[in-house]
């Protein structure tokens, strides 16, 4: 939970922290590269309230999505990869339920935890800026691309690290070589955010409805080919100490 | 219907074979032990059975399921204690039986009351709240087991079922199974090492060396096909002389005999020699004799007496043979 609060909270009141207590030099304008970053504000803003703006929009959502990648990473690690080497995964395939049937409660409730740790950082970051937004009189952030960002980018980038984890299961040795996996999930999404200060280009919420629609698209291919390979054949392919001649 | 069979199966780990052309039947309320030193294909061959692992060639089924195709189906009616699956250590072992009691579909009530039952009858009551992360050894394998029969199979595969166990402990276990085997008519297959404990909880064997079946049958059958014999022994009064045929070992007087038909042509043949007889008895072979007796030859070696010009062999067993089924 720490991680999370310290990417939706900490990190933005640190922001807000920095940005309310630098004393503002007179005549201070916002550079012009941040402006073509938000043209619907130019003008509009003050100096302190565009940054926070600027902050809100274009880097926020990339903290924020480090929750339900992280989240999901961790948890999906835990239920595949610790039960893995504790042994307890082939107790579960003892019990009477179908190989499948254990793969799939174990994506849906990883994924229901990591959307649920999600939705609740959101929250304390929703509360967060809220207030910020309040005080310093900066326009509301709840807008459509956060929406989407929060409603359907956040459940299928869930879903997608849970699945991407047990897709690697089969390959990765340890609980912690699997969370270290995250990275590679990670950088493309922080590369998609930072990418927008070179001006390239400006994430619209289309862009982002696009990404959500492929990544739940390659969460869906990446879970079929798991659950094939999620067969106790495969998973303990490694010969038994005591069978060895 | 054999309630486990197995027809030539064979497993091979990276071209590696572990386990090669194993035959077994095992029937309803019976208890086969898969005996065999470390490293003669047991747990391989009992994953096998449990459907972790598929073989490289050959076929086994249990209860007539398929372990390899219909692996849920077959965990509904056959029960498993392996080293390497224990319990939700986070969980007490009161919530992992009820957790996989749950598992198997049992009603909460049915899953208390067995639960209760095997928890009371393996003698680990009073660690029913505690953590299965901190239960000792001999608690977490008799918890293991207890999590193995929740669901009351009618097959139960143990690996190494007395390891780690104390002989107090062991003897609960062992009464249980027997138990199990009576009066529930489960079918027990056991792998071990332990050859005095196989010869406590089972009533037929298969030797198995390499991962080759080298013999199998009841402890009988095996004494004659490893060529072993009984032994009468006798305690005489200090200072007597033994009858013909009569060495001392182990402070009494042994001679190796055919039959226990023989005794009481000794006895009475000691007694009318005028010997102060004080104890007779016979000695019979314990499964460790008869399996090292395969391994240094054992039937063949006997056999070669009566076929002089056969080769005889070194310290390699009959391949794959059924030899205390052909002897």
């Amino acid at each position: 939970m720490l991680v999370p609060l310290l990417l939706a909270v900490v990190v933005p009141v640190v922001y807000f922290a920095a940005i309310s207590l630098t004393p503002m030099p007179p005549g201070a304008r916002v550079p012009e590269g941040v402006w073509a970053l938000l043209p619907e504000f130019e003008g509009k803003l003050e100096y302190r309230q565009a940054w926070i703006e600027a902050f809100t929009t274009l880097l926020c959502p990339m903290l924020f999505l480090c929750v339900p990648l992280l989240t999901g990473a961790v948890s999906s690690s835990c239920a595949f990869m610790t039960e893995k080497e504790e042994g307890t995964l082939e107790t579960l395939l003892l019990s009477s339920m179908e190989a499948r049937s254990v793969f799939s409660a174990k994506i849906t409730c990883c994924t229901l935890l990591s959307v649920f740790l999600s939705l609740a950082a959101f929250a304390a970051f929703f509360l967060t800026v809220t207030v910020v937004d309040i005080l310093t009189g900066a326009p509301f952030f709840l807008r459509i691309d956060w929406l989407v960002t929060v409603f359907l980018l956040m459940p299928s980038l869930s879903m997608f690290s849970v699945v991407f984890i047990s897709f690697i299961m089969t390959r990765a040795r340890s609980t912690g070589e699997a969370m270290q996996t995250v990275g590679y999930l990670i950088l493309p999404v922080a590369a998609l955010y930072l990418v927008q200060f070179t001006g390239a280009f400006r994430l619209h919420w289309t862009v982002l409805l696009a990404v959500a629609a492929v990544l739940a698209v390659a969460a869906v291919i990446l879970y079929n080919i798991s659950a094939q390979k999620f067969q106790p054949e495969k998973l303990f392919a490694q010969q038994p100490e005591d069978g060895a001649p | 219907m054999d309630a486990i069979a197995a027809f030539g199966l064979t497993k091979q780990y990276a071209g590696r074979t572990v386990l090669q052309g194993m035959n077994l039947q095992v029937k309803p309320g019976s208890a086969m032990a898969c005996a065999g030193k470390e490293g003669s294909g047991k747990t391989t061959l009992i994953r096998l059975l449990c459907g972790l692992c598929r073989p490289t060639a050959g076929d086994c089924s249990v209860l007539g399921l398929s372990p390899a195709f219909e692996m849920a189906k077959l965990h509904g009616v056959m029960g498993a204690v392996l080293e390497t699956a224990p319990l939700y250590g986070a969980m007490t072992l009161s919530e992992n039986l009820l957790f996989f009691a749950g598992l198997h579909g049992m009603d909460t009530n049915d899953a208390l009351e067995r639960s209760s039952f095997l928890l009371h009858r393996l003698d680990i009551w009073e660690y029913r709240d505690e953590k299965a992360a901190s239960l000792p050894t001999g608690v977490a394998r008799r918890a293991s087991l207890a999590r193995a029969l929740m669901h009351s199979p009618r097959v139960l595969l143990m690996d190494e079922a007395a390891r780690g166990l104390d002989p107090d402990t062991a003897e609960i276990v062992r009464e249980l199974l027997r138990y199990l085997v009576r009066e529930e008519g489960i079918a027990l297959l056991l792998g071990t090492r332990n050859m005095w404990y196989a010869e406590k909880v089972c009533d037929n064997f298969s030797l198995m060396l390499d991962g080759v079946l080298i013999a199998r049958g009841d402890k009988e059958i095996l004494r004659k096909g490893a060529g072993v014999r009984f032994r009468a022994a006798l305690r005489l009064a200090g200072g007597e002389e033994a009858p013909p045929g009569f060495r001392l070992q182990e402070g009494l007087w042994q001679k190796e005999i055919d039959s226990e038909k023989e005794m009481p042509a000794i006895i009475s043949g000691a007694v009318g020699q005028g010997k102060s007889l004080y104890e007779a008895k016979l000695l019979r072979p314990p499964l460790d004799e008869i399996y090292r007796a395969y391994l240094a030859g054992g039937r063949r070696r006997e056999g070669a007496y009566e076929q002089p010009a056969g080769p005889e062999p070194k310290d390699k067993p009959a391949e794959g043979g059924d030899g205390g089924k052909e002897a």
